[in-house]
């Protein structure tokens, strides 16, 4: 899950590394509360989904997604998100929206964001 | 199995249940409400925020209505219920929508005589009135800009909020919510709230509700008990109490008939700076073409416009740069088909919600999106960012007429929604209705429903203030008639749960 919300996390704005470390583990921990918290009968399947996400990589790229380099990764999450089979589109989906949800309205990336606006 | 016993129970502390509990309180009734959220003071908590999304909205705010296109959909779950997590808009019921609920449901006794009544004197309780806090927000204004250049009906929509000073909606407990009006008045008069409490069944036998199944988390345990009331309000909200009365064997014209308001965003650009950091308050809607379409401001941080623009963020998020230049809008449509609602058996959570998205709402959305779009350029954007997978960043009103020629596919529309309701239509029609003209469920001497779920069909605006109305007009109707039922004997009040053992 952690490698799935780093890619899917945009690199904007830029932050210091302990910074972006933080808000990657904060983002994580929202987003498995949010698969969590999924009415059981599509928290199930989407589990399921999570790791034929993760194996299925290994078809493409001879290795699961977990174990891919950054470019690899965001190309196997691009293949997904941006697909012609809407299901695979559909899948991505709660993930990006709950990663940028966390992301942009983090307390660290707002006071970054705004920054640039006060100087 | 422990137990607690009651004269008249509540089941959902949101705008009908604390409305039900408050009146009947009030005038003296041994009332309990049960609360299946948390019981958490919203007022130290900004709404929109993901920390809110975690704690008080059901299923982390991840609910689908599953269609050909899902739909997300929103509530709240905690003690208030969605009138803690929404924008305290309230809108009265549009005059077409009573002759449509008398000939189409068969509705007794609901004219504008007898609402506007109720609707005076909720508004006082949640001192509902227009903004008083200086300029409107920028965000709000060109959308009034927009509609004025087009020459279009743009109208203010008042809020439940704090009246006086500049106190914002938004501003840390400004916003009158169920928390802070009718459950607060609803203890002082006696009833007991009991939170973390959810209703599993309601036992009927021979045209009554015995008594109520429930189970109570206390800490990481689950207690089960039994409700023993003379007198039951299911007040769930228009997806939950379908789905308790469906699980309990009450399925006729129950869960059959659910509309809702779909909703397609688009964010704007514009020269100048926006709000998107200060919980800017969207104050006004477009209501020419109500009460089909409505054009409307969201609420919009930094986070919800990258939301927005999620339907296609490999095109859209470049536009990302210009946040605090951008705003967040809508077009609402009123669904023209109906939806269902199931209860899955074995499963605590299992509620199916399905919407079957029409050719007609289609037709709505991108006819809604195009007006939006012109209303935006008219108010000074320079580019509108739709919520629809493959958009191109418009730059003109003609560019967006040219990209809206036909309708959009339902897959690339990226669509959400706040407003449900109809699910247990009120009227003396048998062929719709779930519930006789005042909530009470057909075949039943004690049970009624009190929240949106009584609405006949889909007014066309925010249904919080139609709710309520509805909720104390019917509670009346019970005091006032059969109300008293059989002799109250109320266990001893102050007293949360009675007996011991299970």
């Amino acid at each position: 899950m952690r490698e799935l919300v780093r890619t899917l996390t945009p690199e904007t704005p830029a932050l210091a590394p302990d910074a972006r470390a933080q808000v990657l583990e904060d983002v994580a921990r929202f987003v498995q509360h949010e698969i969590a918290a999924m009415p059981s009968f599509l928290r199930a399947p989407y589990r399921v989904g999570l790791v034929a996400f993760d194996w299925l990589a290994a078809l493409r790229f001879g290795r699961r997604f977990v174990a891919l380099d950054g470019a690899r990764r965001a190309r196997w999450v691009g293949l997904w998100a941006e697909g012609r089979f809407a299901p695979l589109r559909d899948f991505v989906k709660p993930l990006r929206v709950c990663t940028l949800l966390q992301h942009f309205d983090h307390p660290v990336v707002r006071r970054a964001l705004a920054a640039p606006r006060a100087g | 199995m422990e137990r607690l016993s009651a004269e008249i129970l509540v089941i959902g502390s949101g705008a009908g249940g604390a409305m039900t509990a408050a009146v009947l309180a009030e005038r003296g009734r041994d009332v309990v409400v049960l609360e299946e959220g948390p019981d958490l003071d919203t007022s130290l908590l900004d709404s929109h925020s993901p920390e809110a999304f975690r704690t008080l909205y059901r299923h982390g705010g991840m609910t689908p209505i599953l269609g050909p296109r899902s739909i997300g959909f929103v509530e709240g779950r905690c003690l208030g219920g969605s009138t803690e997590i929404n924008s305290g808009f309230w809108q009265r019921l549009p005059p077409d929508s009573y002759y449509r609920w008398a000939v189409d449901a068969l509705v007794d006794e609901l004219t504008p005589a007898t609402m506007e009544p109720l609707f005076e004197r909720v508004e006082r309780l949640l001192s509902v009135s227009p903004w008083s806090g200086g300029p409107p927000p920028r965000s709000s204004d060109v959308l009034r800009r927009g509609a004025e250049e087009l020459g279009w009906r743009c109208v203010e929509v008042p809020r439940c909020q704090k009246t006086g000073a500049s106190a914002s909606p938004f501003a840390p407990g400004a916003k009158q919510s169920m928390q802070r009006t009718l459950l607060p008045s609803a203890r002082a008069h006696g009833a007991r709230v009991v939170p973390d409490c959810r209703v599993t069944q309601l036992v009927p036998a021979r045209g009554r509700v015995t008594h109520v199944l429930a189970v109570r988390r206390d800490g990481a345990t689950e207690r089960r008990f039994r409700i023993d009331a003379e007198h039951v309000f299911v007040c769930g909200g228009a997806i939950q109490t379908p789905a308790l009365l469906r699980r309990s064997g009450i399925r006729r014209n129950v869960g059959d008939n659910l509309c809702i308001h779909p909703m397609l965003k688009a964010a704007a650009i514009f020269d100048e700076a926006m709000e998107a950091t200060d919980n800017a308050l969207p104050l006004y809607q477009v209501k020419e073409f109500s009460p089909n379409v409505t054009l409307g401001g969201s609420v919009f941080t930094p986070g919800f416009l990258a939301v927005s623009l999620a339907a296609d963020w490999a095109r859209h998020a470049p536009v990302m740069a210009d946040w605090p230049r951008m705003a967040l809008y809508y077009a609402a449509v009123r669904g023209m088909k109906r939806g269902r609602v199931r209860a899955l058996p074995w499963l605590r959570d299992g509620v199916l919600v399905r919407y079957p998205l029409s050719l007609a709402d289609r037709k709505n959305l991108t006819l809604g999106l195009a007006r939006l779009c012109r209303v935006l350029f008219a108010g000074g954007a320079r580019a509108v960012v739709p919520a629809v997978r493959g958009a191109p960043v418009l730059r003109s009103f003609a560019e967006a007429e040219a990209w809206l020629a036909a309708p959009l596919p339902a897959a690339d529309m990226d669509l959400s929604t706040v407003h449900v309701f109809s699910t247990c239509p009120m009227g003396e029609n048998p062929d719709l209705c779930a519930t006789d003209s005042f909530g009470r469920v057909a075949g039943f001497e004690n049970l009624r429903v009190g929240d949106a779920s009584l609405i006949p069909d889909s007014p066309g605006v925010n249904p919080q203030a139609t709710t309520m109305a509805l909720a104390l007009r019917n509670a009346e109707q019970f005091l006032a008639g059969g109300g008293a039922g059989r002799a109250a004997s109320p266990g001893p009040r102050g007293v949360a749960v009675v007996g011991a053992g299970s």
